[in-house]
């Protein structure tokens, strides 16, 4: 942001291009498209992506712009002060969360345009002479944005499930036989992300992965109530951010991102109800073997 | 019912760093948890269902967080998702899985269905109070940039 605006208020580096005319377009709508792309990809709602896509556009000197966010692509066309129209699609091939990131281009987009920022309204004239150099490396501090170191996330997901147990009717025993569940679930679903497994598998080994878990604990006296603890280690795999994304993408009339979310999220649920079950139907033939 | 209250914001807390929320943003929206929590169990107390609890606490979260994302300047999701995963029926899910498990059919459905009406009671909360921020939008750009709010 402070480079940005350091680059508007001089009027640009001598090394800067100014944007606005037609040989700029294209870098201008790859700007867009990669920023669309970011926003999508790290759990950002659909309808926010066209947006911020078409106020980067006209904030870089398009005179129209209009983009259709989906959850797996994005399909951007401009069309420059001169009359030429630019289009680009992107696919969206992997998603994960990550709100510093959506937060961070939302708020570079909205020091850009002014603020309203309905869609279609034209955002402002081309003047603003922003340089689109300046806007690519912004992107990419955005993009080398630190995630939490992973040991964090197992520790805060072991805590995070404990309490989840707690608000679901478990006993303080319960809380606290989640915590290395929690941890472990969290641990699996991190590693597995990393080798790029889909989410459905993830989420039946997680699943299942907490019940055995849950009742090993209850096995060994941790637990009284081993549905307590599969319940709050659950909890850390539930696709919530889909849930209200496609709630919010349907309400603004983005219908398409709106069904495959609730498709995603649907999906999700289910995997996690058949890992979860898988787990609890091996646990009760290994016992009964025992 | 403290403790209740603590836990939930702890809850909320926990899936805001998991989502990559930083700085003063976590503890925004851990307070969305508290407020959440705390209307869930004050329904829940002065009688109403799990349902009608879940509907109004997930527009409580609906509200604070539209007026907070305005206020630090961020998309409102960041502090919707923290605070209703609580809400979520996780066990719900569970109670319908065993059920259908022990090949119980009509606890299945029963469950499977206080599942849905659960997560549609969150869906209608959020839906309802995005849909208001349209409305006001709406009005405030219809009014011009003059008006206040």
């Amino acid at each position: 942001m402070a480079k940005l605006a350091d680059g508007r208020g001089a009027g640009g580096p001598a090394g800067s291009r100014k944007t606005g005319g037609g040989d700029v377009a294209d870098p201008v709508v790859r700007i867009a498209a990669r920023a669309g792309r970011m926003m999508l990809e790290n759990g950002s709602e659909t309808n926010r992506v066209q947006d911020t896509v078409n106020t980067l556009c006209l904030a870089l000197g398009m005179s129209e712009a209009d983009s259709f966010a989906t959850p797996t692509g994005l399909m951007l066309t401009a069309v420059s002060p001169e009359g030429r129209s630019f289009s680009t699609v992107t696919r969206v091939t992997r998603r994960t969360i990550d709100l510093e990131k959506v937060t961070r281009i939302y708020r570079l987009a909205r020091g850009m345009g002014t603020r309203g920022g309905d869609r279609g309204v034209t955002v402002q004239g081309p003047d603003r002479g922003l340089d689109a150099g300046a806007l690519h490396r912004e992107l990419d501090r955005i993009e080398a944005t630190r995630h939490y170191p992973d040991l964090v996330k197992v520790a805060v997901g072991a805590a995070t499930a404990g309490c989840c147990t707690l608000l679901f009717g478990g006993g303080w025993r319960e809380a606290l036989a989640t915590l290395p569940v929690g941890a472990l679930v969290k641990l699996l679903s991190i590693l597995l992300g990393k080798i790029r497994l889909n989410d459905f598998f993830i989420n039946i080994m997680g699943g299942m992965l907490a019940a055995m878990l849950a009742f090993a604990a209850v096995a060994l006296g941790l637990a009284g109530r081993g549905d307590r603890v599969i319940i709050g280690s659950i909890m850390l795999l539930i696709p919530g951010i889909t849930m209200v994304n496609a709630i919010r993408d349907t309400i603004a009339g983005d219908l398409v991102a709106g069904i495959s979310r609730t498709v995603e999220a649907v999906i999700v649920a289910v995997a996690i109800a058949i890992g979860t079950g898988l787990g609890v139907r091996l646990w009760s033939l290994l016992t009964r073997g025992l | 019912m403290v403790i209740q209250v603590v836990v939930g914001a702890l809850a909320a807390l926990g899936f805001s760093v998991l989502f990559n929320v930083r700085g003063r943003k976590i503890l925004l929206a851990a307070l969305g948890g508290v407020a959440g929590w705390l209307v869930y169990l004050l329904v829940r107390r002065f009688g109403g269902s799990p349902v009608l609890a879940t509907f109004v606490a997930s527009v409580g979260i609906g509200l604070y967080a539209e007026l907070v994302a305005r206020l630090a300047g961020c998309p409102a999701t960041v502090f919707i998702v923290s605070a209703i995963i609580p809400l979520i029926p996780g066990g719900g899910i569970y109670t319908t899985m065993t059920h259908a498990l022990h090949g119980e059919i009509p606890q299945t459905v029963s469950a499977g269905l206080e599942t849905l009406y659960l997560a549609g009671a969150i869906a209608t909360g959020v839906a309802l109070v995005s849909s208001l921020r349209a409305i006001l939008s709406r009005l405030r750009s219809a009014r011009g940039r003059t008006a206040s709010l």
